[in-house]
Formats: structure tokens, sequence, C-alpha cells
């Protein structure tokens, strides 16, 4: 049996990979910063619900002695992330981006992802078959950034796709670090989700495929890696 | 003739970049957190001290105004970053970094970046010739750190890659927002200063 860690799960893409995780028999956590929200989330998907707000130290080690009470974990899907929009669902751009809106962004996306995987890594090197899926976004790839024929090329925010730049890098050198586990990056596309205030173009259905297919890998399968689900993504 | 400020610029490659600038005939603004060391770099090599400390919104906010007080700003060097090293030299590897210790690499390396260049974007966008260069490192290149021929591929660390992964992206966003802006991420090698205990070659 395999248990599962699901960040941001009380809704979007996070929900939406418990329930196709759930679904093909894996035990999964929900990790969410709201204890009603997570409840309701939990009790619809049936998962267990443990509360985890990734920016804040005590509540993720308090989320690692539970789960490591509870019996381990053998995946972790670091999927809560912002992107920091503004008003009326606005991209902020580069003249309106300031270094605090940046480190907000960064303090989810980034430094919460580091602390979470920092917290469990004990939980996963108890595992047999060890995995860790980082949610990026192609909007991290800086050859695609650099690329006018790719549309991410006109996203015009500054905060998130550096957040998941170097989200990719941590993935990298997690990876290399630890050979033993599958630890990969992920970009689910553009999705409907309350993220981007509902303007992606495809469903949650669709954006959890890579997320969950990751979360499934092999022990011998691919590891430090970033692929969307038509493949790898230039870096 | 060209105004150019360099943050973090009294040792290292930041103090070389004034000198090499000077020397070519630019007015240079040496960018320094200590008044003191500051004012000792800048004065024999004929730069202006400028006050900056870029995880300081007040600080940068002052500089700008300074050097506005100036005269004006041409070009902008960001050139400010710690490596993130342990107090012994060595790297915090990945099962040892936290979440604490790389917010201290970002908070120089990218969230300084940020800070300084929206500070002097009205000072830049009145030069002729508006130009900014943000001082990265060929660890920034996440394609070669997955490829076990590069030199790179060994470096066990993750704050300071990870930082400068971050300073690309957001040297190509702004370069396309501000198409007038001549606006470059550079790496300079690695480079014997401080910022590695001098063990650059």
């Amino acid at each position: 049996m395999t248990t599962t860690l699901i960040t941001g799960a009380n809704k979007g893409l996070g929900y939406e990979t418990a329930r196709q995780l759930i679904a093909v028999g894996h035990t999964v956590y929900i990790g969410c910063r709201d204890p009603k929200r997570g409840l309701s989330a939990a009790d619809q998907l049936g998962a267990r619900l443990v509360h985890l707000d990734v920016t804040d130290d005590e509540s993720v080690s308090a989320a690692a002695i539970f789960i490591a009470e509870q019996g381990g974990l053998d995946v972790l899907v670091n999927n809560a992330g912002v992107e920091g929009r503004g008003e009326h669902n606005s991209i902020i751009d580069a003249a309106s981006t300031t270094a605090n809106m940046v480190r907000e962004v960064f303090d989810t996306n980034v430094f919460g992802a580091v602390r979470v995987t920092h917290a469990f890594l004990p939980l996963l090197q108890r595992s047999s078959t060890p995995v860790v899926v980082n949610v990026s976004s192609s909007l991290g790839s800086l050859t695609l950034a650099g690329s006018p024929e790719s549309p991410t090329y006109h996203y015009p925010g500054v905060a998130y796709p550096a957040s998941k730049s170097a989200l990719n890098m941590i993935t990298v050198q997690f990876a290399k670090q630890f050979p033993g586990m599958r630890i990969n990056a992920v970009e689910p596309g553009y999705t409907n989700t309350d993220l981007n205030g509902r303007t992606g173009t495809q469903t949650v259905e669709e954006g959890a495929r890579i997320i969950v297919h990751m979360a499934r890998t092999p022990t011998d399968g691919p590891t430090g890696g970033y692929y969307s689900v038509h493949g790898p993504i230039p870096w | 003739m060209t105004r150019t400020l360099v943050t973090g610029a009294n040792r290292g490659l930041g103090y070389e970049t004034a000198r090499q600038l000077i020397a070519a005939g630019h007015t240079v603004y040496v960018g320094a957190r200590d008044p003191d060391r500051g004012r000792q770099a800048a004065e024999p090599i004929g730069a202006r001290f400028v006050e900056i400390d870029v995880t300081s919104d007040a600080s940068v906010t002052a500089a700008a105004i300074a050097v506005e007080a100036f005269g004006g700003l041409d070009v902008l060097i960001n050139n400010a970053g710690i490596a993130g090293r342990t107090p012994e030299g060595g790297f915090a590897t990945a099962a040892e970094e936290t979440a604490d210790s790389l917010r201290t690499s970002f908070e120089t390396n990218v969230f300084g970046v940020v800070r300084v260049i929206r500070a002097f974007l009205p000072l830049l966008e009145k030069s002729s010739t508006p130009v900014i260069v943000n001082v990265s490192s060929g660890l920034s290149l996440t394609r070669d750190l997955v490829r076990g021929d590069s030199p790179t591929y060994l470096y066990p660390g993750i704050g300071y890659p990870a930082s400068k992964a971050a300073l690309n992206v957001i040297t190509v966003q702004y370069a396309k927002a501000f198409p007038g802006i001549r606006i470059n991420a550079v790496g300079p090698g690695f480079t014997a200063t401080d910022l590695n205990g001098h063990t650059g070659t």
C-alpha cells in the first residue's frame, strides 16, 4: 500500500490529484491550512486530513510527526502554490512587481516546498518506494520564457515564473543528492483553478494527469526531470 | 558621460567592475552597505560612494534619491550577491538546507535585485542609453546542472543555484517588459573572491 501526502489539496489540482490517487489505491493525506475546508474535502474524497501550512515551521513539523506516527510516507506531492495576482485577477507585470510581492510568492512556492521536503525526508528515506513530485509550471522554463514561439513567452508576471524556475533547480539538486528517490518537477498545463482566477483552459482532470503519473513513478522510473503530460520540457 | 551604479562594489567582482568602468570613462557609484568600507573602496579609484543595503526598502529608496541628486543613472549593475555557504565555507546540501537558510540567499540575490530595479527604473527611463546587468552564475543553468559532463553538475548546494535560476527568469521578464533598456544576466565564471572563500580559479 502506498501512502501519499498532497499539500494544498482541499481544492484545485491538489484535490483532483488526491481523488485520482485514491481511485488507484493510494492512502492519501490531504494537507490543508483551513481545518474546516480540509475536513469537508477529506470527507468527500475518502482521504485523511492533516493540518499543514507550508509557510510555517511548526505546522510542517507537527504534520511530519503525525504522519510518522500513523505509519509513514511513500509519496510527497508538493502542490501548494500561489501565483500572486493583483486586483481583478490581473497578472502583476514587471513594472508593478515589488520585492515584497516576490517574497510572498516564494514563501509558498519555493521555501514552502523545501520546508515540507526537509521535514518529510526522514519518512521518505524509510520507504522502499520514495517519490517526490514538485508541481512546477512551464512558466518556470528559462528556455521557453525566451522563446517567442512559446505561449509562455507572453506571460508578463515576474514572481511566479521565477519561483517555479527556482523550484526546478531545487528539484534537480535534491534528485542528485537522493538517487534512491524519484524526484521530479511537473507542468500540469494551464488549468481552470482558483490559482489563476479560473482562466485556465483545461480541466482539473486533465491537469492532474501528469502529477498522478509522476506520483506513481516506479523505482526504475525517471528522476531529476521536468515533465508535462506530453513529455520532457526544456529547462 | 555614462553614469553607473554597481551594488556590492566595495570588494570582489563589484570593485573590479567599478575600477574597469572608471578606466573606460564611466562615472561610477560604488554601492555598499558599510559606509567606511564603501568610502575606502570608492576614493582610491575615483568613484562616488552610495550607501545601499539591497535587502532594505528604505536604504534602496534613499540610494535612488542620492543617485538622482548626483545627476541620474544610465547603467545599473546588480552585483551584490551571497553564496549562502556555511560559516566554515562549506555547502548546505539538499538534506541540510532549511527554508530559512534558503530565504537568506534569496533576500539578497533575488528580492534585492527586484527592489533595486524597481527603485532605479524611473532614473533609467530618463537615460538615453539605459542598461541593466544582473550578475548571475553558470550555476544558474538547470540544463547544465542535470548534465553529468558539466563542471557545475557536482555543485551540491541548493540556495545559490536556485536563486540565480530565479534571477535569470527575472532578467528575461524585465527585458521583455522594457525593450528600450538593455537588460542581461551574466556569468562571470568561478572567480577568486570572498563569496567562495577565494576558492575561485
